[in-house]
């Protein structure tokens, strides 16, 4: 059981990161000064806090995750800390899988913190606790789930921390556009561009779709396209698990004989 | 052999390294700044692995976890997590090893008394001194009771006072409590006055071993001391190629092999009626060994061939 005490250990460790603390400040002052942003649209107070709340838990919680994600195991690597820890009694899936989860709960307590504001000021506005925000929310974590688990196998090969992030935030944009990305292979192969076409077409299969785990249109337009039809919450769930367990596996093929 | 990521260039980092270290000793792993010696260590660590060779330790392979829980390692330079207090860093490697409740404090406290961090154990490890962080280091590494103790230049960057205090705890933890500590460093003095047994690596070989009083003391070479040696005497030695040079106070010392007539010089000091001081085996400090074997080694850096290292602790 000793991935649990990695992942007790990078949850303190994760806790008490100043960048980690910064954003989620920052994060919880976008989404307290909310209310006061509905000046700039009469009429549709309502519509603007949950526009401006979901974005801030979106990026702030990819911030979080990218970065925490990114910079564990670099940082670890740069301290040399990790000698001292892969020198005790604990095998290297170990150290992965607690790594992973130490990581799982700090996501958990920033978008917890982040999500409780937001349902606390629209509880004073609305007097209800909205479930489809909730829904929303919890479809937010595995969404961040996924871009973790491949930011984190993308950790393993870095010297540094910058190019996990610059590829977990690469990975959340394009990620979002998967579903574009089909159409742009077709434009392309139109265009005569056949090897671009390839690539693009490559992304497309390779990379996981997270535009379904955002409840945006239904939540604040009240439309009930998102996700799309056919697509239940457990198949969002199932999808974010096998992607997770594909990115672990991934991690730890290039972790396990890594020379640290 | 390290080969970079695109594999255009390889890098032979240990050559046929073979080493056994015995149970209850201190066995000194000696060589120059980047001769491969913490390269050796992370090997025998299960850190990296060699493209060939294996390392056994109480004859079981390294990776495996069991052998780990009987191992200590400070490494060179002490990193911690810095977020930690100096007692949450020891609980932290403490529940790696399965320690809990009372019998985790308890270690803790001994521990800290034992490497002199009782009073700073409650401060945050990145406000430790260099001299603190290698004393937390190296009370992590005796969290567990270890029979073997790994330490990577544990005395380097530390001022007389601390390292002075360093060498009396690990002497005492092979004295008083039979460890084998297995000691990676450049410091000659302080081999020189903890080890039993030393190698010395260049440039990824062995090209020195063994007891350090066999090393350090000449099979070879005996130093006579005499007295009333007259100017006759003197040049008599000289021609014959004996070193022969003043001692002080009327006294001259002369160094002689003793394959090379030590009997005949002994006659002959006897005819001129010279008188007999001393006589001792010539002793040679660490120091000179190291730099003749290193000097003298002239060890390559084949580019191709197979690289590898052969370990074992018992």
């Amino acid at each position: 059981m000793n991935f649990l005490v990695i992942a007790a250990n990078t949850y303190r460790e994760g806790i008490r990161k100043k960048t980690l603390i910064g954003f989620l400040i920052v994060a919880l002052l976008v989404i307290g000064s909310s209310t006061f942003l509905t000046v700039f649209s009469p009429g549709e107070e309502l519509k603007m806090i949950k526009d401006v709340c979901l974005t801030a838990v979106s990026i702030f919680g990819m911030m979080i995750a990218i970065f925490t994600s990114g910079s564990m195991v670099p940082t670890e690597v740069e301290n040399k800390t990790i000698y001292t820890v892969l020198s005790k009694p604990l095998r290297r899936f170990e150290y992965l899988l607690g790594k992973f989860i130490g990581i799982q709960f700090i996501l958990i307590v920033n978008l917890v913190l982040m999500s409780a504001l937001f349902l606390v000021i629209l509880y004073t506005r609305e007097r209800i606790v909205s479930t489809i925000l909730l829904k929303s929310i919890f479809l937010t974590y595995f969404e961040l789930m996924i871009l973790s688990a491949f930011t984190f196998a993308v950790s393993i090969v870095s010297s540094s921390a910058v190019l996990p992030i610059i590829c977990g935030a690469f990975i959340y944009i394009v990620g979002h556009l998967v579903e574009y990305l089909k159409g742009l292979s077709d434009h392309a192969v139109e265009q005569g561009h056949t090897m671009l076409a390839e690539l693009i077409k490559l992304l497309y299969l390779v990379l996981p779709d997270l535009s379904n785990f955002n409840l945006r249109n239904q939540l604040i337009h009240l439309q009930p396209n998102d996700p799309r039809i056919g697509i239940t919450m457990w198949t969002l769930i199932l999808y974010a698990l096998a992607n997770v367990a594909v990115g672990i596996l991934i991690t730890y093929a290039l972790f396990r004989r890594k020379e640290v | 052999m390290y080969t970079t990521f695109l594999g255009t260039q390889q890098l032979l980092a240990l050559d046929s390294v073979n080493l056994s270290v015995e149970k209850g000793e201190i066995f000194g792993f000696l060589g120059p700044n980047g001769a491969g010696k913490t390269t050796a260590v992370k090997i025998f660590l299960g850190l990296i692995f060699p493209t060939s060779g294996e390392v056994r330790i109480l004859g079981q392979h390294v990776t495996s976890p069991r052998v780990k829980r009987k191992i200590g390692y400070l490494p060179e330079g002490s990193y911690f997590p810095d977020f930690l207090r100096g007692e949450e860093v020891l609980e932290f490697y403490g529940h790696l090893y399965g320690l809990r409740g009372s019998d985790l404090q308890q270690r803790i406290t001994a521990t800290l008394e034992l490497v002199g961090l009782q009073e700073a154990r409650k401060t945050l490890v990145k406000y430790y001194s260099k001299g603190m962080r290698q004393r937390i280091g190296l009370a992590q590494a005796l969290l567990s009771d270890p029979d073997i103790l790994i330490l990577d230049e544990p005395t380097t960057g530390l001022d007389p006072i601390a390292r002075r205090e360093m060498r009396d705890i690990l002497i005492n933890l092979k004295v008083e409590r039979g460890k084998t500590l297995f000691l990676c460093s450049h410091e000659l003095l302080e081999v020189e006055l903890m080890c039993d047994r030393v190698a010395i690596l260049d440039r990824g070989k062995i090209v020195k071993s063994g007891r350090l009083d066999e090393l350090v003391y000449s099979e070879r070479d005996v130093e006579i001391v005499v007295q009333g040696v007259s100017r006759e005497l003197e040049n008599h030695l000289r021609s014959e190629n004996i070193m022969v040079s003043e001692a002080g106070r009327g006294k001259v010392r002369i160094e002689v092999q003793r394959e090379k007539g030590l009997f005949s010089v002994l006659r002959t000091l006897e005819r001129h009626s010279a008188e007999l001081i001393s006589m001792s085996p010539r002793k040679e400090s660490l120091e000179d060994i190291f730099l003749q074997a290193v000097r003298g080694s002239g060890a390559k850096k084949p580019e191709t061939t197979e690289s590898g290292a052969t370990g074992d602790t018992q």
